[in-house]
């Protein structure tokens, strides 16, 4: 089921009403409410594949308990190995197996080696990686002794399949969502205040904006060996704001739908083109799948408290390893290579927190010396972002090399449609102190109406353009 | 809880009204900004209702085909008879069932003539096809009936929001506001009553090969919407119950556009099999070879009969339906 579905306009209201109305304040019910309505909204999309997380579920809830149970260090490993295999296992033949065998096979052809590619028509189950990583993060915070498990099956369940960030994230930790599920909840007026403020922002972003930009990011991407270098630059930047708009956008419709339910899920985004370097770009965008990598990957591998060298590989394992995750082909894996080059002077300097403030903090507009920090960050992202959209890094280097050319410089055929590239981050830079722009409490309520209103018409005028899913669904 | 609620009314209230509001202000683009009144189903529907009760003999459904190739004038001077073309764009065989059982409420009629086009079948738009004729019908329980049957969940679902259904019109709406100037639509394109529209414009043999809409339509029997093919079965009923002489028609095409449509010589056979089935007759006009119909003269555009074309037609087709009448 999508957010921007007319289904799920239908679906969320009546779990909403059954939620509050029906059995409020029943702890056990409320969870088995969210479960069953979380597996319908997983099994409205293919419920053959509700077997996958149940399969995870039902692996991290017994291996957490047992490990909680045992204290010998070599049978903890095995337990943990278990759900590592059982886990990262399911991911890698769904997400990954025909990626390798067809690596495997062209790396043997280049030594001249003829293998049979042997490739399964493999269907991606949406959210895999979402859910799997979600699901790891308990089970190595039991072993790491930093998280007692449950014995409340509904509960965990419920927390591994949590319908509003299943499919898309944010990935929460156990730490912060599980213990969410062993508490009553009760209606509080601000809290759903905001969460409807969240999704009403979160489907402007992603129906009014981002399915806008992908119609040009699409043509311009399809046709970029005919199209002049000032419009591949369009091209890249309409791809920018609809990645960040759609993903964003999905982010602050789970967070709003959660906040309806009485949750309250991490943060995942915070005006990350709004950065001064690539670190404060990456403590910015995706923040739930950043520090998942650095709590289970970067720092089991040593972090920054070793040489310089193993800092240098721990970097570029990790961010290369982040770009895979989002994907089975080698763009992905090139992308996160590439913002592991970008990271590693930051590291050396040791200038990874330098900008952990607000950009032009207190002040309307930005210093000179803030505009080139931005500037070039922005510049260095879209670069990036090329490899991200291509289809394969020869496309991606031909791209580029003709977005490079003499061509760069002729004027480009503007649509009004790229008003919204402007939009957007002018609202966002007037409050980009804010969780999100419509903490509007401030003004008028009139006119804080009438802000609802021009987005919901907006919603509504554009609502029907292809009805895209959201881009992270194939991660 | 309850704050929240008030106000999630109050808002959703809100919204609704302006997008009520709004959404009038782009409907009236089809009834007040084209010049010279050239959207033809308000006009036709409001002729239709201030036509006396009980006058109409012969209707004629379908879709733009329907409207620009059978002329009322001419079969009413050939049969003596009241006919009326209530053929609307892109009318689906699930809308024309709807059409006729309006019809049914104020006339009784002796013949219906149905327009067979396989677009009408494959065509997923329903909601701007249907709406055509939904928007003007008056209340009645069939208009019910239609809202509730003829649409999809998600269409009918529109119909609360018109500032959505009417948003294509924004632009036109903006630019009457700005400058203060009608849409304009072919000068030689003109209403002649009874639901007729007519154009003299002959389409240039260079539009037909190079710039022609069926260059990449197909035929697929497989792929016809089940639902619109019920609907039409659904009508010959009606007509068999209301004891009304039912014929399918099929307007004919220019021969370069034909030979365009992939797998074109199947839409013959498979219609003349489901009118043997349904015991209905059916004439189609680019496999009957007795009228000759020319592609640079009797054609406005690469599949619409132009007002020579429309003339052809008509008179062939009353001389063939007033056997029919004599039975």
């Amino acid at each position: 089921m999508l957010f921007n579905s007319i289904d799920f306009a239908i679906f969320f209201p009546i779990i909403f009403i059954l939620y509050w109305f029906v059995i409020n304040k029943k702890l056990k019910y409320q969870n088995l409410l969210i479960l069953t309505a979380s597996y319908i909204f997983y099994g409205w999309w293919d419920w053959r594949f509700l077997s996958l997380i149940f399969f995870s579920s039902i692996v991290d809830y017994c291996v957490g308990l047992r490990l909680n149970k045992i204290d010998d260090k070599k049978k903890r490993k095995i337990l943990l190995a278990i759900s590592l295999l059982a886990n990262l296992g399911l991911l890698g033949f769904f997400k990954y197996y025909n990626f390798f065998i067809h690596s495997l096979v062209d790396s043997f052809a280049v030594m001249g080696i003829t293998l049979h590619k042997s490739s399964l028509n493999i269907i991606l189950p949406v959210g895999i990686s979402f859910y799997t990583f979600q699901t790891l993060s308990y089970t190595i915070d039991i072993y790491r002794k930093k998280l007692k498990p449950t014995k409340d099956i509904i509960a965990f369940f419920a927390f591994v399949s949590f319908f509003p960030q299943l499919v898309a994230g944010p990935i929460e930790r156990a730490k912060n969502l599980l213990p969410q599920f062993m508490r009553t909840r009760s209606f509080v007026y601000e809290d759903a205040k905001d969460g409807l403020r969240h999704v009403l922002w979160g489907l402007f972003k992603k129906i009014v904006i981002a399915d806008t930009c992908a119609i040009y990011a699409d043509k311009i991407f399809s046709t970029y060996d005919t199209a002049n270098g000032s419009m591949l630059v369009i091209g890249i930047l309409c791809f920018a704001v609809q990645i960040y708009s759609d993903f964003s956008g999905y982010s602050d419709i789970a967070i709003g739908t959660a906040r309806l339910l009485g949750f309250n899920i991490m943060r995942n985004f915070a005006y990350p083109y709004f950065s001064r370097d690539i670190a404060e770009f990456w403590r910015r965008w995706h923040i739930s799948l950043s520090t998942w990598f650095r709590d289970y990957v970067y720092i089991p591998m040593g972090g920054s408290r070793c040489s310089k060298l193993l800092r240098i590989r721990n970097i570029i394992i990790t961010f290369t390893v982040s770009g895979l995750w989002h994907g089975a082909n080698w763009t992905f894996v090139a992308w996160g290579f590439l913002n592991g080059i970008y990271y590693i002077p930051i590291m050396l300097l040791n200038k990874q927190k330098s900008h952990s403030d607000q950009v032009a903090e207190g002040k309307l507009f930005p210093n000179i010396r803030e505009i080139i920090q931005l500037a070039s960050t922005f510049f260095l992202t879209l670069i990036a972002w090329v490899f991200f959209r291509a289809p394969n890094i020869e496309t991606a280097f031909l791209y580029l090399n003709r977005m490079f050319s003499k061509t760069l410089f002729t004027w480009p055929r503007l649509e009004p449609d790229f008003i919204w590239l402007l939009i957007l981050p002018i609202i966002e830079w007037f409050q980009r102190d804010k969780l999100h722009p419509l903490q509007i409490d401030k003004l008028h309520i009139s006119l804080r109406a009438c802000i609802y209103l021009v987005l919901a018409m907006l919603i509504l005028f554009y609502c029907d353009r292809n009805n895209q899913a959201f881009i992270y669904f194939q991660f | 809880m309850k704050k929240f609620l008030i106000k999630v009314l109050v808002y959703s209230a809100l919204f609704l009204c302006v997008n009520f509001l709004f959404g009038q202000l782009l409907k009236l683009y089809r009834t007040h900004l084209i010049e010279a009144k050239k959207f033809n189903p308000p006009i036709k529907w409001e002729e239709f209702y201030t036509t006396e009760a009980q006058t109409i003999d012969i209707v004629f459904i379908g879709s733009s085909h329907c409207i620009r190739s059978f002329d009322p004038a001419i079969f009413d001077k050939i049969t003596s008879l009241y006919s009326y073309n209530l053929g609307t764009p892109g009318q689906s065989p699930t809308t024309s069932y709807f059409v006729l059982k309006e019809v049914l409420r104020f006339h009784k009629p002796k013949i219906i003539i149905q327009e067979i086009s396989f677009r009408g079948f494959s065509a997923k738009n329903q909601l701007v096809n249907g709406g055509y004729n939904f928007d003007f019908m008056k209340i009645s329980r069939n208009k019910l009936d239609f809202f509730f049957n003829g649409f999809k969940f998600s269409e009918s679902l529109t119909f609360l929001f018109p500032s959505f259904r009417f948003r294509n019109n924004l632009r036109y709406v903006i630019n009457y506001l700005y400058t203060g100037k009608k849409v304009k639509k072919s000068k030689e394109d003109t209403y002649k009553g009874k639901g007729f529209m007519s154009r003299n414009h002959s389409v240039t043999l260079d539009e037909l090969k190079n710039n022609n809409i069926y260059e990449k339509k197909a035929f697929n029997a497989s792929k016809l919407n089940k639902n619109r093919l019920k609907y039409l079965e659904k009508t010959v009923n009606l007509c068999k119950e209301n004891k009304i002489q039912i014929i399918w028609v099929t307007a004919p095409l220019p021969k370069i556009t034909i030979s365009k449509i992939r797998h074109g010589s199947k839409i013959y056979p498979f219609f003349k099999n489901l009118a043997d089935q349904y015991r209905v007759p059916y004439i189609n006009y680019y496999a009957d070879k007795k009228v000759k119909f020319i592609d640079t003269s009797d054609f406005q555009d690469t599949h619409h009969l132009n007002r020579n074309g429309a003339k052809k037609l008509s008179t062939d087709l009353a001389k063939r339906i007033l056997e029919y009448l004599d039975n």
